[in-house]
């Protein structure tokens, strides 16, 4: 209930903001619509129905259906999601096949299961594989990192 | 040019050996992405979308487009055998058909979906190839007026049919608008909801929304629970159907065929639209309602064929009016920009290569699919086999590699993990993120129709009742939010009246 309410209040803030932001980009006048004109009316258009939501919460109890987040789940959710930052953040310096080995390793052993060797294994095959193949073979850029 | 003489360039052009092997990658590759959970069409297409700068523009479409029809296929094969709809299309698939091979069908199902897959999509074809031109000339008749008419009932049809409330998909369709708009403005020049990053001046990557909204985003939610998967592991021995499945199957595939299609042409209906609609319309009319549920080959037959029907028409707002009514051809729109190519109206005139050739070759690669899909049942059986484990970590690299390869900044590596974000939370939330994309998709036309009118009128809203085309979306579009939103308020009226 409470991350029901939440995201619904949510929803008016963003509604709020894009008003914001679009009035200062200039909605200017109907014959002569400014960049922030249609941006404006949909935040507007986000905070009433947001708020109206709210209300529709608060006032007749009308609340959605939401799975509660355990603690396994938002734990394996965000071990993934910070993985990924990192993995991003060192992308382009480290390159695409340390980087992509070293996160393949860690969520083949940590979430698959599998014994460190063969994730080891299999990490090298695909990291290097699908370089060889999107790189080399199919011209996608990717980047070289410590092997360029 | 008459449909005869461009279906002869066209056919010219998909014959050409590198245009059939590009034809068969795409299928192939659609297929396997269909089968796979997890990873859609738009992010084989961004894999891919890197390597069609390097050839001439039809080729790299004919890849693109194969992938895009090729996983409508696909997915009807996972729905099947382990329940799980490989697509967002295969939805209604699921129901019947998994029945069916749980009863040991499962041969007979596979070749239902696929040869009612053909048919429908053949059926498109031919429509499109017939109706392309006469469409096309109509088409540069349309002004903004029209274009804001047929657009605004595309969001309001894909608002109607999301899952959730109406007032849910009303703020994704809002928010995935306003992200449209991130970037410079066209029409002043000036930059739009950049908070002065000078990577998003040229906007936000269609590849980097999609995939973060819906490759990221369902990996992480899988990553809650493991996929219960109840795989048909008995060996599936007789595929051809029996002379009774042929007759329950004739009608559904023929309707399907032609709901789809009228459902594929509007913005926003598309081919899951077209799935639901033709189960709803085959449990009414069979006559065997009791058996829907529990194996009703009809219910097998007509979504199926629906869903490829629709997805072959949806090609016609894009290819004559310049018009992408769902994601994926949103990235197709992209793909021919790149090539300095603008869909719509004159497409035809200015590229009949590309326009004829992507044409033929769908007949093509429809045949392709037909030949590939019952004998490769045991290899998408053996893929469907890999552990879930196994599997996301690899969705993940090539999320990673479609994006970055379509514009190597690590920056929009960043947001697509952004939007993943986004996509999980609102997904759990009850939130359908198709209208989202579909307003970052139209939100820009739009505006940029909106505006010109507003000029054009001084300012008159009225504008949007001056054109006959334009006055039947509008007052369609209407109509359909008005009849979506009445429930929820009278039933909000009856919860007050009953605190009262």
């Amino acid at each position: 209930m409470a991350i029901d309410l939440a995201i619904r209040i949510l929803w008016t803030a963003v509604g709020i903001a894009i008003m914001w932001l679009a009035w200062s980009l200039g909605v200017g006048k109907l014959d002569e619509p400014g960049p922030g004109l249609m941006s404006f009316g949909l935040g507007a258009l986000i905070t009433i129905v947001g708020f109206s939501r709210v209300l529709s919460h608060l006032v007749l109890k009308n609340f959605s259906e939401i799975e509660p987040w355990t603690k396994v789940a938002v734990g394996r959710v965000s071990a993934v999601v910070l993985l990924l930052i990192v993995y991003i953040a060192l992308f382009e310096q480290v390159g695409f096949i340390v980087m992509t080995f070293a996160l393949l390793l860690v969520l083949f052993a940590g979430f698959a299961g599998i014994r460190w060797t063969w994730s080891a294994a299999l990490a090298a095959v695909l990291s290097l594989g699908n370089y060889v193949l999107f790189k080399v073979l199919l011209g996608t850029q990717l980047p070289a990192g410590v092997f360029g | 040019m008459s449909f005869a003489d461009g279906l002869i360039t066209g056919l010219q052009v998909a014959a050409l050996p590198t245009n059939l092997l590009l034809c068969f990658a795409g299928v192939f590759l659609g297929t396997l992405i269909g089968v796979l959970p997890g990873i859609g069409p738009a992010t084989a297409m961004a894999l891919l979308l890197p390597i069609t700068v390097g050839v001439p523009a039809a080729s790299g479409i004919i890849l693109l487009a194969g992938i895009y029809y090729g996983s409508m296929y696909g997915g009807s094969t996972t729905s099947i055998l382990i329940n799980v709809p490989g697509e967002a299309a295969s939805v209604m698939t699921c129901i019947e058909g998994h029945q069916m091979a749980r009863a040991g069908r499962a041969g007979p199902a596979l070749a239902i979906a696929a040869i009612g897959s053909f048919i429908a999509g053949t059926f498109g074809i031919v429509i499109l190839t017939v109706i392309a031109a006469p469409v096309a000339r109509a088409a540069l008749l349309l002004g903004p007026a029209d274009y804001v008419g047929l657009m605004l009932l595309g969001l309001v049809m894909v608002i109607v049919i999301s899952s959730g409330p109406v007032s849910n998909a009303v703020l994704t369709t809002s928010f995935g608008i306003v992200l449209g708009f991130v970037g410079i403005d066209t029409m002043s020049g000036e930059p739009r909801f950049t908070f002065d990053a000078p990577q998003l001046l040229e906007g936000i990557d269609v590849v980097t929304l999609v995939v973060g909204l819906f490759g990221v985003s369902e990996v992480l939610q899988n990553l809650e629970s493991s996929i219960k998967r109840t795989m048909i592991t008995d060996k599936i021995g007789h595929v051809l159907p029996t002379r009774e499945d042929w007759r329950r199957s004739k009608g559904p595939i023929a309707r399907g065929s032609v709901l789809g299609f009228i459902l594929g042409l509007l913005p926003g209906g598309g081919a899951v639209l077209a799935s639901f609609a033709s189960y709803a319309v085959e449990k009414r009319l069979s006559g065997r309602s009791a058996e829907f549920g529990k194996g009703a080959i009809e219910g097998l037959a007509g979504p199926e064929s629906a869903n490829n029907s629709a997805a072959t028409a949806a090609f016609i707002p894009l290819l004559t009016l310049g018009i992408p009514p769902n994601a994926v051809l949103g990235i197709l729109l992209g793909a021919l920009m790149i090539q300095g190519i603008s869909p719509g109206p004159l497409l035809m005139i200015r590229n009949p290569d590309v326009f004829w050739g992507v044409v033929a070759s769908m007949y093509i690669g429809n045949v392709m699919l037909l030949v590939l899909n019952l004998p490769l049942v045991g290899l998408w059986i053996q893929i469907l086999r890999i552990p879930y484990g196994v599997m996301f970590p690899l969705i993940l690299v090539f999320c990673v590699i479609g994006v970055y390869g379509t514009a190597s900044m690590t920056f929009n590596l960043g947001l697509m993990l952004a939007f993943g974000v986004l996509g999980y939370v609102l997904r759990r939330t009850g939130y359908d993120l198709a209208p989202m994309i579909l307003g970052f998709v139209l939100g820009p036309l739009l505006e940029a129709n909106i505006r010109r009118s507003l000029i054009a009128s001084d300012g008159d809203w009225g504008f949007l009742l001056t054109r006959p085309v334009g006055v039947v979306c509008v007052v369609l579009a209407c109509a359909l939010l008005f009849a979506s939103v009445l429930p929820a308020i009278r039933a909000g009226r009856a919860a007050l009246k009953t605190e009262d």
